[in-house]
């Protein structure tokens, strides 16, 4: 494998498979023949093959034994189940001490248990995305209710 | 018919209502992300986790919900989970929620009934 190709088999050309030849790329990992995952996934043995060399061809290798080494020294398994880190930064940032921790925690545990199973890694990360911003508008909302009772508090004390 | 006297509680608006229900059926097991879940698929309601939090809060600051720090778990990157049980202000309040929406809908049945 040449540095190109290396430097190329990133977190963008995983995420870019469908969720047909991720299971394919799981089950090589695994160790499983071409027909073993067509009878375990219920697929012909020519959708496998299709779905195989869409994975190389996705994944710039050329062999199966490129692939799985590739996928071992990457820990591709761990890779897709990452929450987008900047998106966490933003939330650990903005919301209060007080329920950071959980909030953060729960959000992590639909993307995982839930979200990532269910709709693959791409659509996971934008779920994800979407769940972050859509939770700062009502976090910075009640801050500021609040610090405008404390004004109000305060100026109604003098 | 129910006078404003009647009303002891703060009254609830729709979101709060619907945590608060979903506190209720969750019992036991009642933290974030299963309130999350229990809302948006027997409400069919999309809210976020800040929206909910948020309201949580609220109704902690209110008295309606009480709060304990739970276990923490790998799925939730070693992060502690917050249990939220609704108390007896807070049954009471969604009571006289829920009797004020069955209040206004009496003789409405006909156009609302398809509703549920």
């Amino acid at each position: 494998m040449t540095h190109r190709q290396a430097r190329t088999f990133g977190r963008d050309s995983l995420t870019a498979l469908s969720n047909g030849e991720r299971i394919v790329a799981e089950s090589i990992v695994e160790g499983l023949t071409k027909s073993e995952i067509a009878q375990r996934t219920g697929l012909s043995e020519q959708a496998v093959n299709k779905h195989l060399s869409q994975v190389l061809n996705k994944l710039d290798v050329r062999t199966r034994s490129d692939l799985v080494l590739r996928l071992h020294l990457r820990q591709w398994q761990l890779l897709p189940q990452e929450a987008p880190k900047s998106a966490k930064f933003l939330l650990l940032l903005l919301v209060p001490r007080s329920s950071r921790e959980h909030l953060v925690g729960d959000l992590e545990e639909e993307y995982r248990t839930v979200v990532l199973p269910q709709y693959g890694a791409r659509k996971a990360r934008l779920w994800y995305w979407w769940q972050v911003i859509s939770s700062v508008v009502p976090v910075l909302w009640a801050q500021l209710r609040r610090l405008i009772g404390l004004v109000l508090l305060f100026r109604s004390v003098q | 018919m129910q006078s404003r006297k009647n009303h002891k509680y703060d009254p609830l608006g729709e979101f709060e209502a619907l945590v608060l229900m979903a506190t209720m059926r969750l019992s036991n097991d009642a933290y974030g992300m299963r309130i999350h879940r229990e809302i948006e698929e027997r409400a069919s309601r999309r809210c976020s986790f800040g929206a909910l939090y948020t309201t949580l809060d609220r109704l902690e600051e209110k008295g309606y919900v009480s709060s304990r720090i739970g276990e923490k778990t790998a799925e939730r990157g070693g992060r502690a989970k917050k249990y939220f049980r609704i108390t007896a202000a807070g049954s009471a309040a969604l009571k006289e929620s829920y009797s004020a929406t069955l209040h206004m809908a009496q003789g409405l049945e006909s156009i609302l009934g398809g509703a549920l």
